[in-house]
């Protein structure tokens, strides 16, 4: 019998509506990264627990720019067993996608002003940036020039994305909540 | 750039000062969702300012129209499990809902996500509307109907093949059904000579349009060769791919074969003689109402359109061909049908018969009706 079978004969079916979203923001309060989150192309069920890190390559001019920074981060992703979740204010997301990475968006400073000419866009986007690293449980966010990672020296970059060390208890919580919550989701059905 | 059916000037955007309504669109097989609300933001009044938000990726496409965009990953692009996307798809739209204040939220999916719902009602005071195509497969989708006493107003796109919809929403009094919503009206589509320029084909020859959309079908590329050794074999024919190929495959079938990334591809059909297409709504509709003789290869992989019941409805209506298997035997049949000019005048007539006003302008007119002069303008103060 699997879990979701024992889940359904245990509790009654209006505490199961709320069980779910209920573990969500559970794990979400207890900062662990989503598990399953992407980490590239044949990165493989080992990166399930790894930690998360927000790329953000604002301005960037075209798609072989993005290109050359996905390149750049699956194989720092495997090296650092990293989960790099890249996001752009433009619209070349395609090569993402292809890679098997993880993107996100920021609204764009023209498109900012446009909405909202009397806010400032960086106050924006600072609040968008801290929205952005609680919902991928992560502290670290490294800021990547127009052209990408590759106008920049690869092992500097290394450093950058490089996991903050964790005490090991840390790291042991982290993996076996995600652990859990993984299950769950396999276990279990819901959109 | 589009150009805009609400605006004679083509500028869009209802104006900085108009009435947010907010179009929120599921990730899909492919751009259904997304094109039936462009289709509904186009035919806008003037006083509403159109936003988009999107779980498909391809939504910068809205920015070529004008309209605002931001992309919200869906939990397939993420990977992640459904539990963790529903708090963080609340915490992204609670933002984007409080921070741009729409007065109205239009959901087009087959499932009213929880993050959406739940955002909207954090925010208050926002209007909800769910364009919910019909054609769903049958016996599925009873748990996200239960959610459609949410939404104040329920807007069902027309579906030619209706009569053949065994699906949960066919029954269903709850919707307002409109014509079926296309992107471009009739008179948008280029000339022939113009199309053809765009697809890079002899307007003096027949061209074949090839698409098959997205979705997973199958073996694409084997399908993909299959369909286009065959179609090469009908003296003359061109043909256009809409689905990009490695060059390398795309070579091998000589100059006679073209591969194009436009959209939408609606606005060139005057310089398609035939097609192979997958019958999602979108290309079903825009290919029958345009008129061009296609056989429609259902895409069995999508979660909820029954793109098997559209197609054979098709071919049974008259209106076109149905290839539910891409075998040799069955793409013979189809193409040497759609091969015979006179076989092609009889299902561009019978498409001609079926063919319905665009609904995209009746749906958003209720939209509009449901929001009142009130809500449009207290938007502008």
């Amino acid at each position: 019998m699997n879990l979701r079978a024992v889940l359904e004969k245990v509790l009654p079916e209006s505490l199961r509506g709320k069980a779910g979203p209920a573990l969500g923001r559970t794990m979400d309060r207890l900062a662990v990264p989503p598990p399953g989150l992407r980490a590239g192309r044949g990165a493989g069920a080992r990166s399930w627990t790894w930690p998360a890190v927000v790329v953000l390559q604002p301005g960037a001019p075209d798609a072989a720019a993005v290109a050359g920074t996905v390149a750049v981060l699956q194989e720092l992703a495997g090296r650092l067993e990293i989960r790099p979740v890249l996001v752009l204010d433009t619209p070349h997301f395609a090569p993402v996608r292809r890679a098997g990475l993880a993107a996100d968006h920021v609204l764009d400073p023209g498109e900012w002003a446009r909405r909202h000419p009397d806010v400032p866009y960086a106050e924006h986007l600072r609040e968008r940036l801290g929205q952005l690293r609680r919902d991928y449980a992560t502290a670290q966010l490294v800021t990547l020039p127009p052209q990408g990672a590759g106008a920049l020296d690869p092992e500097e970059l290394a450093a950058m994305l490089a996991p903050t060390p964790r005490r090991a208890v840390h790291r042991v919580w982290q993996r076996l909540m995600g652990r859990f919550e993984g299950a769950i989701d396999r276990s279990t059905s819901g959109a | 750039m589009l150009g805009d059916p609400a605006s004679p000037d083509g500028a869009t955007g209802g104006g900085p000062d108009g009435c947010p309504v907010l179009f929120v669109s599921s990730n899909g097989a492919g751009m259904g969702h997304l094109t039936r609300l462009m289709a509904m933001a186009r035919r806008r009044g003037d006083l509403v300012r159109p936003l988009f938000a999107s779980m498909s990726q391809a939504v910068p496409v809205v920015g070529d129209e004008g309209f605002s965009w931001e992309y919200i990953p869906s939990r397939g692009d993420l990977g992640i499990g459904p539990r963790r996307w529903n708090v963080l798809l609340e915490r992204r739209m609670t933002a984007l809902l409080a921070r741009e204040r729409p007065q109205a939220l239009i959901f087009d999916g087959t499932f009213p996500y929880d993050g959406v719902l739940d955002a909207a009602a954090t925010v208050g005071g926002i209007r909800l509307i769910w364009s919910r195509r019909g054609m769903w497969r049958p016996a599925l989708g009873s748990r996200q109907l239960r959610r459609s006493d949410r939404f104040d107003l329920i807007v069902e796109p027309g579906e030619l093949a209706g009569s053949a919809d065994r699906g949960a929403t066919a029954t269903r009094a709850d919707a307002l059904r409109v014509g079926p919503v296309t992107l471009l009206d009739a008179d948008e589509q280029s000339t022939r000579e113009e199309a053809a320029a765009v697809l890079g084909v002899d307007p003096d020859r027949p061209t074949a349009l090839l698409t098959l959309g997205a979705g997973n079908i199958n073996d694409i590329s084997s399908d993909l060769g299959l369909l286009v050794s065959r179609l090469l074999d009908v003296p003359d024919l061109q043909v256009v791919l809409t689905r990009p190929m490695i060059a390398d495959d795309l070579a091998r079938f000589g100059d006679r074969v073209r591969g194009v990334s436009v959209y939408p591809v609606s606005r060139y059909f005057r310089a398609v003689d035939l097609a192979v297409a997958a019958s999602g709504y979108n290309a079903f509709h825009e290919l029958v109402q345009f008129g061009v003789p296609t056989a429609f290869v259902p895409n069995t992989s999508t979660a909820m359109d029954d793109q098997e019941g559209r197609a054979r409805w098709a071919e049974e209506a008259g209106v076109g061909l149905c290839l539910p298997q891409v075998t040799p035997p069955q793409v013979d049949r189809v193409v040497s049908a759609l091969a015979d000019p006179v076989r092609r005048a009889d299902l561009a007539a019978a498409c001609r018969d079926h063919a319905r006003p665009n609904g995209a302008g009746q749906a958003m007119a209720a939209v509009e009706a449901l929001l009142g002069p009130a809500a449009v303008e207290g938007s502008r103060r």
